[in-house]
């Protein structure tokens, strides 16, 4: 069978129906990209059934559905080519469900933006299926582990060795699956702590005062409730007042650092 | 087959009523038709040719929930009357999912209920399918009939492969949907 083009005109869903529908027996070739990486993969049939799929470095099914991802590039098949065992059981109606389902959650991770490196998750107590299935791949598992109401996404990347980016992408996924959340940061507990920590560490106990006046003349009384703006309001006065009481020798490093915090407390500015 | 359309989401599934003439495959389809609510149906069609006309709609249940995100749309089909033509039946049961088999439970019918069951499987059996793990119910129709032959007795001649069997009596929707919904799960659990 002569059938060969490109997968942004005929999707590999169209390829699988007209390959059944004709009862063929082959392999599709498959050539694409995906972000930044390339792919060359295989989608094998028998009678129109799939029936074993490859791409470098993934089990058969998980290569199938991956095939689901390339949406554009060449493709072709080949008559007759057969792989050495059937390693496909599942129907093709299953492989194409499970194949644009991924695809959706693809395109939706793509669209949703990546959770800042600072961005502390936690499991969701009770989480509710919708009565689908959750499956997790060997990496979200290690991923989800590391979950803990404490550590950030940096943290588990650093600790998973996934790296920030593939971390980020399953931690996305974990989200959307609903078992995981954003647990929201309580200022109290970590940045303003942090903050005096900084500053005593540096100025001594007699700093205390200048930074609560500052805090109080930028308007922050409720301080889990004080917004970023506040926040820089606040540090520029008590830089002032600091540099009169202590010199800018004393002064610039704490302030440096008080600053990197503030900064990873609302990564979003 | 199944047929997937990835813009609606929606999986086609088509479910073919097989059984001798006169059995009540056209009153199943039409009570079918009758009692699902109109937004969720096609019209019910009827494809003529000079000798032979096939019968069929397509519907969504609402009550079946959806596969993986799908939905899933029923096709039902059936070739009404007595039909000349075997070519006639091997055409509509071409990529079926699922078979109802009405059988007329009427005595004297049971010899044309056998006849017909056997032309089915060898007609799946054609289509490179094994016609014992094919998705079939059996209806044994018209049992309000004075000459009903007993369930077992059908059973003995008919149910040899055990498969799911309903009493009806399609005329009045008597089991129509115990079949229909008995077929559906059966053909969705096989996808």
């Amino acid at each position: 069978m002569a059938l060969s083009g490109d997968l942004s005109e005929f999707s590999i869903v169209d390829i699988i129906q007209l390959v059944e529908l004709s009862k063929q027996t082959g392999g599709v070739q498959v050539r694409g990209q995906r972000g930044l990486q390339t792919f060359e993969g295989w989608l094998y049939f028998r009678d129109g059934n799939i029936i074993d799929a490859t791409l470098p470095g993934l089990a058969p099914l998980d290569a199938a559905y991956a095939l689901f991802l390339i949406t554009s590039g060449p493709f072709q098949f080949h008559d007759n080519i057969l792989p050495a065992a059937v390693r496909i059981t599942q129907s093709n109606a299953l492989i194409i469900m499970e194949g644009i389902h991924r695809q959706d959650a693809w395109i939706a991770a793509e669209a949703t933006p990546r959770p800042a490196l600072t961005m502390i998750p936690r499991l969701v107590p009770n989480p509710s299926s919708n009565g689908s299935e959750i499956s997790l791949e060997a990496e979200e598992w290690r991923v989800l582990t590391m979950v803990n109401g404490r550590n950030t996404v940096g943290q588990i990347a650093q600790r998973s060795a996934l790296g920030e980016p593939r971390t980020a992408e399953i931690i996305t996924r974990l989200i959307q699956s609903g078992l995981i959340e954003h647990k929201a940061v309580d200022l109290t507990e970590t940045f303003f702590p942090d903050v005096e920590r900084v500053v005593l560490g540096a100025l001594g106990g007699s700093a205390r005062a200048l930074l609560d006046e500052a805090y109080t003349n930028a308007g922050i009384v409720d301080r889990n409730g004080a917004t970023h703006d506040q926040v820089a309001a606040a540090f520029d006065a008590f830089e002032s007042a600091a540099l009169r009481t202590f010199g800018a020798a004393r002064v610039s490093r704490p302030l440096a650092e008080m600053r990197a915090v503030a900064q990873q407390a609302f990564p979003e500015r | 087959m199944a047929l997937i359309n990835v813009a609606t989401r929606e999986i086609h599934c088509k479910i073919v009523y097989y059984g001798p003439g006169m059995s009540g495959k056209t009153s199943n389809l039409q009570y079918i038709h009758s009692q699902v609510p109109p937004a969720a149906k096609g019209d019910l069609l009827s494809i003529a040719t000079e000798t032979e006309r096939t019968l069929f709609f397509d519907f969504l249940p609402l009550d079946l929930g959806k596969v993986r995100g799908f939905q899933t749309r029923f096709h039902l089909y059936t070739v009404p009357g007595q039909v000349l033509y075997e070519r006639t039946r091997v055409a509509v049961l071409n990529g079926t999912d699922g078979i109802v088999f009405v059988a007329d439970s009427q005595k004297h019918k049971l010899e044309e209920n056998v006849r017909s069951l056997r032309e089915l499987a060898v007609n799946i059996t054609k289509q490179n399918k094994k016609f014992q793990d094919f998705p079939v119910v059996l209806q044994y129709n018209k049992r309000d009939m004075p000459g009903a032959l007993s369930m077992a007795t059908l059973d003995k001649y008919l149910n040899t492969l055990a498969w799911q069997r309903y009493e009806a009596t399609a005329t009045n929707g008597g089991g129509v949907f115990d079949t229909l919904k008995a077929i559906s799960k059966l053909v969705i659990s096989k996808l």
